[in-house]
């Protein structure tokens, strides 16, 4: 079976300073992802490890410097105009900020249809039903079409972005920390309406995240990324229950207990995550490692490896 | 924190010496604003010694400085209102352009604001009224040239930041058109600044226009433009001070309670003070 | 207690009316202690920062009542000159933002320089050691190289750090702390919290966690105190809070965050949104989300009983 999204040696370089001359920043430095139909396959990592310009790349907002991407087969950077519009009905967004995220000046019926408007002829009446429909799924009253963002809560800004998300029926949505700006009390409400949404409707969703529980709650499979490439990937519950990476142990263990009770043995990493400018020889982990097993680790880059259910990109685990 | 109230002094300042005369000049000005009355010339107004039929005085022709006044009001709004229209548009278009496109584009429309703004506008103005001689569109072209530069800089600034924010992107995503973007997402998040400059540049042209006028490189005499009647009591300041007073008076008056509405309108349409 | 706080009230005057985003909030801080203090937006908590520090936003909010008792002295009786004096020396802030807590067109050695002089000066050789200090202190990697550089030449762990290092300069009794770690990376967040600890363990420092994240609180703090609405709706150990939570809000907000160990099914979410202070409803505000309200929950508000031994909650209905 081919795998609905399949990026493959995917990279974005972006070159700084006057006339490009400046220093050279690899913010995704060669991926290798597959995410299949209907499934969740979520992409954790800390701030300037990559994610976010991956999710450009596949939402065909930036063009790669290498690899390639392919939705359904088709190279997303190639595709003709009239598969361009397939694509746009077929790969939706959700994005972190709901205050960001809706046009101020664009009453929600407008919002919500926009991908119909854009890639569809329908009648102003179709439409109207279709932005009914969709507002009824995320919970939302269809009168409220005729507002404007600011008449609603965070939590209901987040529905209406997911119902906009969700009118062109996509095959595939990149929810980029689609919690993460809400109110506690209201991030189980769109967790669980996300969970509901693909039980019924049998999309797959690319989650991108640094919050570990949410990601463990909605995800199937888990990819944890490092200064611009994936080190570990695999099934969620092996990633969470046996992590293989060093860094990925590291993150699991940083993330912050459930109750004052939970016993971790926490490990805290030595300094901070370097700048993608300056990507470490070698295994870009290897100066604040707690593994380091030797000069291996300095000058050899690790590929990565099945091990167990996942695959790891460590020299540990390389024998 | 600002006030939201609408400021009633400025308004009705505003329609008393410049909305007003501009509607109904025709009816309410006591005499022909060219019709000149020798035997009556360089009367001081009624409180200063003058009689009840020349209320502010008369200049040296013995025109009347009221009907002058009130007619010049329709010179200044038609002007104003002209040239805000043209430049606020020619400026925010090639902002928006400039802003959107960024790369080439933005580097030609930019440098041309640099220009523009280097350019000294009274320079400019002569060049024309030499090559062109004194008219009405001389003065148009002056302001357009005058205003469409803040424009576009301003407009430009904020679709810089406007095209990055996630909305753009999730309609990119939604598979919008480019002139669907700039034109239901951009622009109307735009338009409160277009509006508020064009409010606090409407004191700007006025101001242009009587200074262009006061030089003689504006709308040729006899048409009373207030620059003009101000530049009229030019050698009579120590003798007949109310033809250039009143004159001054009006402009100084309407531009003060443009300035106040504009900074009202600012602070009623910005965003960031509706919160709380 | 260091600190002590009763029946405060902060009222603000907005074009909606006005809004009371602190209502008769009473706590104590002992020495030595994290007091979580755990809210949603507009829950009123970080409102009640401010008021502690008496920096609300001028003039539109004001304290109506209350007594704020600060190492034993009255500090809503003070002038502003004496507030001055008394914020830094005895009690200090780090905010959410270390982009905005900084000076970005001064040097990193300036601004802690600048601290330090405030209620010690001294000769500049003297300042600038002490500086160098700090900065190692709180963890910063080369601190003598570090002085010279501009804000945004830091990473935001670092400049955390040196927020953090600016307002411990002068040894404050009580440390109000909001989000300070809501902006940082995971393992950039543990290290921080490892940190405060550290430096709580050897100074013995009073600290106010403001946060709306229960991780934080289950790693850091010693006691909870939970805001709803303006409200202190429940106070309790640590411990308590977690395992048996009095208030129906506290119960329902600990249930709904998702946890690394128990991943199936659906979350238990609270229904409805966070009720807007402009129009709280008569009785409890929760009781429009509570599973639990009765009809006497939506007409009056209830009196805080005290459930357990050292907790406290203000519900009709606790659960016991």
């Amino acid at each position: 079976m081919t795998a609905l999204l399949e990026l493959s040696r995917l990279a974005r370089h972006f070159t700084t300073g006057l006339a490009g001359r400046g220093p050279f920043v690899r913010a995704l430095d060669g991926v290798d992802l597959q995410v299949q139909a209907g499934e969740t396959h979520a992409v954790i990592g800390e701030s300037g490890c990559g994610k976010t310009t991956m999710a450009r790349l596949i939402l065909n907002l930036d063009r790669p410097t290498a690899g390639k991407a392919c939705f359904d087969d088709q190279d997303i950077h190639a595709l003709s105009a009239k598969r361009l519009r397939w694509f746009r009905r077929d790969v939706q967004a959700v994005f972190q900020d709901p205050w960001a995220s809706l046009n101020p000046r664009m009453r929600v019926r407008d919002t919500v249809a926009e991908a119909l408007i854009a890639t569809t002829s329908l009648s102003r009446k179709e439409i109207d039903a279709r932005v009914a429909r969709a507002l009824e799924e995320v919970e939302l009253r269809p009168d409220q079409m005729r507002n404007f963002p600011h008449e609603f809560s965070g939590g209901q800004r987040q529905r209406i972005a997911i119902a906009s998300a969700l009118i062109s029926n996509p095959r595939l949505i990149i929810l980029d920390e689609p919690v993460s700006a809400l109110d506690v009390s209201i991030r189980a409400q769109i967790m669980n309406l996300l969970k509901d949404l693909q039980r019924d409707r049998g999309m797959a969703f690319l989650l991108i995240a640094h919050d570990l529980a949410t990601t463990r709650f909605l995800a199937d499979q888990v990819s944890v990324m490092y200064l611009g490439r994936i080190v570990e990937t695999g099934p969620a519950e092996e990633v969470f229950a046996t992590p293989r990476h060093p860094y990925t142990r590291a993150l699991i263990s940083a993330a912050l207990p459930s109750d004052p009770d939970t016993d971790s043995a926490e490990i805290i990493l030595k300094g901070e995550s370097p700048s993608p400018l300056s990507v470490p020889q070698g295994c870009p982990f290897h100066p604040r490692c707690p593994c380091f097993i030797g000069s291996i680790c300095e000058t050899d880059r690790p590929e990565l490896q099945s091990s167990g259910r996942s695959q790891v990109s460590c020299h540990l685990h390389s024998r | 924190m600002a006030s939201s109230r609408l400021p009633v002094i400025p308004l009705a300042l505003l329609v008393l010496v410049l909305l007003g005369p501009a509607l109904l000049a025709d009816l309410i000005a006591p005499h022909d604003p060219y019709q000149s009355h020798l035997r009556n010339r360089l009367q001081p107004p009624v409180f200063a010694g003058g009689g009840w039929e020349f209320i502010l005085g008369t200049d040296r022709l013995g025109r009347c400085i009221l009907s002058r006044i009130l007619h010049g009001a329709r010179y200044a709004v038609a002007i104003s209102a002209v040239g805000i229209v043209l430049g606020a548009a020619l400026g925010s278009a090639l902002g928006l352009l400039a802003g959107y496109a960024r790369g080439w584009t933005d580097a030609v429309v930019m440098r041309l604001v640099d220009i523009s703004f280097a350019l000294p506008s009274v320079l400019l103005a002569l060049a024309l009224a030499v090559v062109f001689g004194p008219s009405f569109s001389a003065v148009l072209a002056v302001i357009v040239f005058v205003l469409w530069a803040s424009f576009a800089r301003q407009v430009r600034g904020e679709v810089l930041s406007l095209r990055e924010r996630d909305f753009v992107a999730r309609a990119r995503v939604a598979g919008a058109s480019h002139l669907r973007i700039l034109s239901r997402h951009i622009l109307p998040n735009v338009a409160n600044t277009i509006t508020v400059m064009a409010t606090l540049q409407l004191g700007v042209i006025i101001l242009l226009e009587a200074t262009l006028s006061f030089l003689g490189i504006g709308v040729p005499r006899p048409t009373p433009t207030w620059g003009l009647l101000v530049a009229d009591g030019r050698q009579f300041v120590v003798s007949a001070w109310w033809i250039s007073f009143f004159p001054g008076l009006a402009i100084l008056l309407s531009v003060l309670s443009i300035n106040l509405l504009g900074d009202w309108l600012r602070d009623r349409l910005d965003p960031r003070l509706q919160q709380v | 207690m260091v600190l002590d706080v009763s029946n405060l009230s902060v009222q603000i005057r907005g074009k909606a009316g006005v809004i009371h985003p602190v209502d008769d909030v009473s706590f104590s801080l002992r020495p030595g202690e994290t007091l979580g203090l755990v809210g949603e937006s507009g829950s009123g908590k970080s409102m009640t920062g401010l008021a502690l520090m008496r920096l609300l936003p001028q003039p539109a909010a004001r304290i109506t009542q209350g007594r704020i008792t600060l190492a034993g002295q009255d500090i809503l009786a003070f002038s502003d000159r004496q507030m001055r004096s008394v914020r830094g020396r005895d009690i200090s802030m780090i905010l959410q933002d270390p982009q905005t807590s900084l000076n970005p067109v001064w040097r990193i050695g300036a601004q802690v320089i600048e601290a330090l002089r405030l209620h010690a000066p001294g000769p500049s050789t003297a300042l600038r050691v002490r500086a160098v200090e700090l900065l190692r202190w709180l963890g910063i990697p080369a601190p003598e190289a570090r002085m010279r550089a501009f804000p945004h030449e830091l990473s935001g762990g670092m400049r955390q750090r040196v927020v953090g290092a600016i307002a411990l300069s002068s040894a404050p009794k009580v440390l109000i702390a909001d989000e300070p770690t809501t902006a940082l990376d995971v393992t950039i967040q543990a290290q921080f919290l490892r940190l405060l600890r550290d430096i709580q363990a050897e100074t013995g420092l009073s600290i106010l966690f403001i946060t709306h994240d229960f991780g934080v609180v289950a790693r850091l703090c010693h006691r909870v105190m939970v805001m709803y609405a303006g409200r202190v709706v429940e106070t309790g150990p640590v411990r308590r809070i977690f395992s048996a939570p009095a208030h129906p809000y506290t119960r329902a907000l600990v249930a709904s965050v998702p946890r690394l160990d128990t991943p199936e099914g659906r979350l238990p979410a609270i229904p409805g949104q966070p009720p807007a202070l402009w129009s709280l409803p008569s009785g409890c505000a929760f009781a429009p989300r509570c599973p639990l309200a009765d009809a006497r929950c939506h007409l009056k508000a209830p009196p805080t009983v005290v459930t357990a031994p050292g907790q406290s909650a203000a519900c009709w209905r606790p659960v016991a």
